[in-house]
């Protein structure tokens, strides 16, 4: 595309410049905070005295955390469930969008279906009947209840549905001119067209999946089967514990609550920060659809 | 009808996991939503509690400062939608004015950020930087030759510190929905415009926002089903005495409520008027959506 | 914050800070010590373990004899049973290499001794213990018998989902049990009764009693600087808030201090608790005491409360008092404390830890713990913390209702009436491991005055130097303070518990002193209680952060008070006078 030259655009380009690097440093500003504080001293952050900068700078924090089985143990959980857990909702998101965005002369009943999913996105029994049902199909202490409960995330299946909608509907045409069933026109077609919007929506699944604590502390038996969000949540909670834990003396002398807070924060974080921007490049390839020429 | 099945069987077999998902998780669970009607005894189970009718919502009514409560929840929870639309759509469009790739994702990485931080982290960060006496976004009010804010302690300003701080925890993961909007934009689009000499800002009007209409039209169709939900977490960690006039909302009502005595039936009526509501304004957007645009969402 | 929800977390917090203190004083011992003397002191402090126990045994119960338990106390199930239970865990639970709550030292013994095969149906944090029974029990799926709190146990027994316990607990109970159950005066065994049928056992604390009590901390160094004394009396106090905030006590040249440490939610404990100086004005925030006519009233409601505020109100007017203390949570006291801008506040006989971190910013910081002081001639008394919080309860039809007790009866036994002198205790913490199995018992209750007894213990070491009745803990603890005698800045945090001008030798000055007030309600909640007292509570707590900020006047109060009878105060009183009067 052509750059235009004028005043006016460079004059907005640099204010849209300066504006968004003004909100992506205010939106890293607390993150900054946290990693300080978790390098910082126990004191030092007891006080407040901790802004942007570590004071009294130590690693024990971190040594601390990771040399704690719950934190390693909680993480394997965790992505064991990520794994389960982001393949099941993506198949049946698929699965279940590409049907539904068909128009109702070309999928007659779809109406029903698609009320049918909306209508769970607003109603629900509340956790005492979901925990009856768990348990009555014997998922207590497994990690499929915390694969199969958010199974069918109706969000992303309704997302997904208008993206494939936006797909031209030559494509298909074409297709079924050719021969081809309604399986192979998704598989063939509207998946590898549509994976900025499959992108997106499996980061979806991946922080919902990442980020759930209270499943995990109401379907498992047992902490040693949490996921680290659930570890977590207790640790940020628990803190009384903590400090006035009569176990690792040592060790406290040196992280207080809150470093230890702070590190276990950032570090049960840190993995799922990661995966945007390497979700990111997927992004770009929307370009694909100019290739088909109409 | 055979004809139809013929065809669109694979439609049909495609839903049906999905289908078997709800039916077990949603649907027969719901069947708790009796509870909203019964004085619920653990021992007697779901069916043989005794039935109240609707003394829970009555309860609920009668409590003094329930119309308080729900004012601020529709007026906090409203506020929010309309800048929970407004924001994320308009930083997307300026993000996709910004040439450079590098910057972009930079800019798009770090804005995305905040979402993964909790209340409880947030709200600490928050009473400081937004204390009157030494906090930074004061100290740039102050500067202006401005009276001091007490952002978390004055009932103005309370509900509007909710909306925006929420905003800024949230706009950046609210972006990357449309941002994957602007991206299935087909290119072939802004060649012809611009070989028909469109300048940027014709070809945003004419072809970005129109290209992502629908997604728009679906969030904000969503977003009006949360009109009740003005953010337990939030200000469950964010308010005082101070400000229970304006920030008491539904759910800490309701949370307050539980807290002498877990009342289930009371929770569960709260969720399903809540539940309602969502319904019927979901529904209205939607019929809408279909009548004036000519558009159906789902 | 609202006041009613953190109220209650704050009590849970409270309960676990009851729990966790012998933990802190362990680690203030742990922590003072570069070798491994540390590690007995730690673990007999910690523990309140056997080798405190003689003394406290002692001072509890003249002589337990084994003859007063009948036979069937500590029977062996032949063929052995299965009990099921569900349990909470936390980040400072350790376990020998091998063990589990499900398989320990105590599972063991009472399989091997007793005939009792003790099943876990779940393992979960503390934090969500509540929460989970709850749906456990809302789902019908309760175990054989369980821990629950007041409002569960009230739910319970109105569900009529509890075993009637009174001829269990008279048959199988211990006497040493019931000795140590009989210390509150009662109070716990009269909870958990309801229509004369007792539901459950009350579980008792280390920390009972005189040392749920609010105390005044105050920067002695800061008074030097100003000569200033000790506040004795209230106005003294006001007094030294007043130059706190204005007359620049740690000299640094800047206005940068507050007077009195106050927090948003004032009425719990925590340092920046209102309580301490409300009862230095006879009033009694949040629990029900007796009136003139002798009848029960809310003590947020009495005149009293009304003098204090005035008195808070003009503080805040004069600066002494931080005028956004409404926004700021008991952490942020903390913090404020630690960096050297408070250097006054009310708070609990465990917030010590927060005072180390102002002394180890600022090896200048000095701190001293005082009792609360008065308003009038006559002495200020503390409220307390209720003592039945927490209870064991036994599901209805249960197979064996007696286990539960039985079990208890065995964990008395093990911890306090075996005499360790000639063995090894192996409940109490371990030296090197840090491991402390008394903790993996599925059911525990201790002598509500073990840490006070502890204190006693080590100061008389310290007066008569006589250590042939001294305990192991005492000694160590007293060689400790020997050391930061001679200068040891290690054991600042050891000497600010249980040294001179420390926080026990303030609730030992309450407890020989007529202890303080509880609760006179510490029964299950009403119905009018259950519907109203949550938006009642938050109608006090707004009303009085708006007089205390002059944001209304003091005479809003009595218009509150108008207001919260009108809205269910009559209704509540009315009725927990009928049940008070009914269970009499």
């Amino acid at each position: 595309m052509p750059e235009y030259a004028a005043w006016p655009r460079k004059v907005f380009n640099a204010a849209n410049y300066a504006l968004l690097i003004v909100l992506a440093i205010m939106c890293i500003l607390p993150l900054v905070q946290l990693l300080a504080m978790s390098l910082s001293s126990n004191a030092a952050v007891s006080a407040g005295k901790v802004t942007l900068w570590p004071v009294g700078f130590n690693w024990e924090s971190y040594k601390f955390i990771l040399s704690k089985p719950e934190f390693l143990r909680s993480m394997g959980v965790s992505v064991k469930r990520l794994a389960l857990g982001v393949v099941v909702n993506m198949l049946i998101t698929i699965l279940v969008a590409y049907p539904l965005s068909k128009e109702a002369s070309a999928f007659k009943g779809r109406a029903v279906y698609v009320w049918i999913f909306v209508f769970t996105m607003l109603f629900g029994g509340g956790i005492i009947p979901l925990y009856m049902t768990v348990r009555s199909l014997g998922l207590i202490d497994s990690i499929w209840a915390l694969v199969l409960v958010p199974a069918v995330n109706v969000f992303n299946i309704v997302i997904l549905l208008n993206f494939f909608r936006g797909l031209p509907k030559e494509l298909e045409e074409a297709a079924v001119v050719d021969g081809a069933g309604q399986w192979l026109i998704l598989w063939r077609i509207y998946v590898p067209l549509s994976t900025p919007s499959l992108a997106t929506l499996t980061l979806f699944c991946l922080v919902n999946h990442w980020n759930s604590w209270f499943d995990g502390i109401l379907f498992m038996n047992s902490p040693t089967h949490y996921p680290l969000q659930s570890y977590l949540y207790t640790i940020i909670v628990g803190l009384d514990t903590l400090v006035k834990s009569n176990t690792d003396v040592e060790t406290l002398k040196l992280i207080s609550d809150r470093t230890a807070r702070a590190a276990q924060i950032f570090l049960g974080a840190l993995p799922i920060l990661c995966v945007y921007p390497f979700l990111q490049r997927y992004f770009t390839k929307g370009i694909v659809l100019g290739s088909v020429k109409e | 009808m055979m004809r139809n099945w013929r065809t669109q069987w694979p439609f049909h077999l495609m839903v049906v996991p999905g289908l078997v998902g709800v039916l077990i998780f949603c649907y027969y669970p719901m069947a708790g939503i009796v509870i909203a009607f019964q004085n619920y005894m653990p021992n007697r189970g779901l069916f043989h509690s005794p039935w109240i009718g609707w003394d829970n919502f009555r309860y609920v009514l009668d409590t003094p400062d329930v119309y308080r409560v729900l004012w601020n929840t529709v007026f906090i929870a409203v506020m929010k939608i309309i800048v929970g639309l407004i924001v994320p759509i308009t930083v997307a469009l300026l993000l996709n004015e910004i040439g450079k790739q590098v910057w972009k994702r930079w800019i798009q990485t770090l804005i995305y950020l905040p979402h993964f931080l909790s209340w409880v982290i947030l709200s600490g960060i928050l009473i400081d930087i937004l204390s009157p006496s030494e906090g930074l976004v004061n100290a740039v009010i102050k500067g202006l030759g401005l009276p001091a804010i007490f952002f978390l302690g004055d009932n103005h300003w309370f509900p509007f510190t909710l909306v925006f701080s929420n905003e800024w925890k949230e706009f950046g993961f609210s972006t990357i929905v449309y941002l994957a909007a602007i991206t299935g934009i087909n290119p072939s689009l802004y060649e012809a415009a611009t070989v028909d000499g469109a300048n940027r800002w014709q070809q945003t009007r004419n072809i970005t926002l129109p290209g992502m209409t629908p997604i728009i039209v679906l969030m904000a169709t969503l977003s009006i089903g949360n009109v009740l939900n003005a953010g337990f977490d939030q200000v469950f960690n964010l308010y005082s005495p101070l400000v229970y006039e304006s920030g008491d909302i539904l759910d800490t009502f309701v949370y307050r409520i539980g807290m002498i005595d877990a009342q289930y039936g009371v929770a569960t009526a709260v969720g399903l008027f809540k539940s309602v509501v969502s319904l019927v304004l979901i529904s209205i957007s939607y019929t809408l959506a279909y009548r004036f645009a000519n558009y159906r969402i789902f | 914050m609202n006041k009613q929800s953190k109220q209650r977390i704050r009590k849970s917090t409270a309960t676990v800070t009851l729990l966790t203190l012998t933990a802190l004083l362990a680690s203030a011992c742990g922590n003072n010590n570069n070798n491994n003397g540390a590690s007995p002191s730690a673990s007999a402090t910690a523990s309140g373990s056997a080798s405190a126990s003689p003394t406290a045994a002692a001072t509890a119960s003249a002589s337990p004899a084994a003859s007063a338990d009948g036979g069937d106390a500590f029977a062996k199930y032949d063929p052995p049973i299965e009990v099921t239970t569900v349990r909470s865990t936390d980040a400072t639970i350790k376990f020998p290499a091998g063990d589990s709550l499900d398989s320990n030292i105590w599972t063991k013994l009472f399989e091997s001794d007793y005939g009792i095969k003790v099943k876990n149906n779940w393992i979960v944090d503390s934090t969500q213990y509540h929460q989970k029974l709850n749906v456990t029990i809302a789902s019908g799926d309760l175990p054989d018998f369980v821990e629950v709190n007041r409002e569960e146990l009230k739910r319970l027994v109105d569900a009529d989902m509890l075993e009637d316990l009174t001829d269990i607990y008279n048959k199988y109970a211990s006497a040493r049990l019931k000795d140590m159950l009989s210390q509150d005066g009662g109070v716990g065994i009269k909870a958990a009764t309801f229509g004369g049928k007792q539901y459950a056992i009350p579980r008792t604390f280390a920390n009972g009693g005189s040392s749920t009590a609010e105390m005044i901390y105050v920067r002695t160094d800061w008074l030097k600087n100003l000569n200033l004394p000790e506040p004795k009396t209230m106005d003294d106090l006001i007094k030294t808030a007043k130059a706190f905030a204005t007359q620049d006590p740690d000299q640094n040249g800047k206005q940068d201090t507050f007077g009195l440490g106050v927090d948003n939610d004032f009425f719990n404990y925590g340092q920046g608790s209102l309580r301490g100086f409300m009862n230095g004005f006879h009033a009694y925030p949040d629990i029900w005491v007796k009136d003139a006519s002798g009848n029960l009233a809310f003590g947020s409601t009495q005149p009293q409360i009304k003098t204090a505020l005035a008195a808070l109100q003009d503080l805040y007017k004069s600066g002494a008092i931080d005028k956004e203390f409404g926004v700021k949570p008991s952490s942020k006291i903390a913090e404020e404390i630690g960096a050297g801008k408070i250097g006054l506040a009310y708070g609990f006989v465990a917030d010590v830890y927060i005072h180390n971190v102002s002394h180890t910013n600022d090896p200048k910081a000095q701190w001293k713990v005082l009792p609360i002081v008065s308003s009038d001639a006559e002495k200020a008394t503390p409220q307390l913390f209720d003592t039945a919080n927490s209870f064991y309860v036994v599901k209805k039809g249960a197979k064996n209702p007696e286990a539960a007790v039985k079990l208890l009866n065995i964990y008395v036994k093990e911890r306090y009436e075996t005499d360790y002198t000639v063995k090894k205790d192996p409940y109490s913490t371990d030296p090197t491991t840090k491991v402390m199995a008394a903790k993996f018992a599925p059911v525990i209750s201790d002598p509500m005055n073990q840490n006070l007894d502890n204190y006693r213990s080590t100061q008389a070491l310290l007066k008569t130097g006589d250590d042939s009745k001294a305990t192991t803990a005492a000694k160590l603890t007293a060689e400790n303070l020997k050391k930061f005698k001679d200068g040891d800045d290690t054991q600042w945090q050891l000497n600010l518990i249980v040294g001179e001008g420390g926080s026990y030798g303030v609730v030992d000055y309450y407890d020989q002193n007529g202890g303080g007030v509880y609760d006179q309600f510490q029964l299950s909640a009403t119905p009018t209680m259950a519907d109203k007292l949550p938006t009642l509570k938050k109608k006090e707590m707004e009303t009085f952060t708006k007089i205390i900020m002059g944001d209304a006047s003091v005479d809003e109060f009595d218009k509150f008070v108008a207001d919260f009878n009108k809205l269910g105060g009559d209704a509540i009183t009315k009725e927990v006078n009928d049940v008070v009067n009914a269970a009499k």
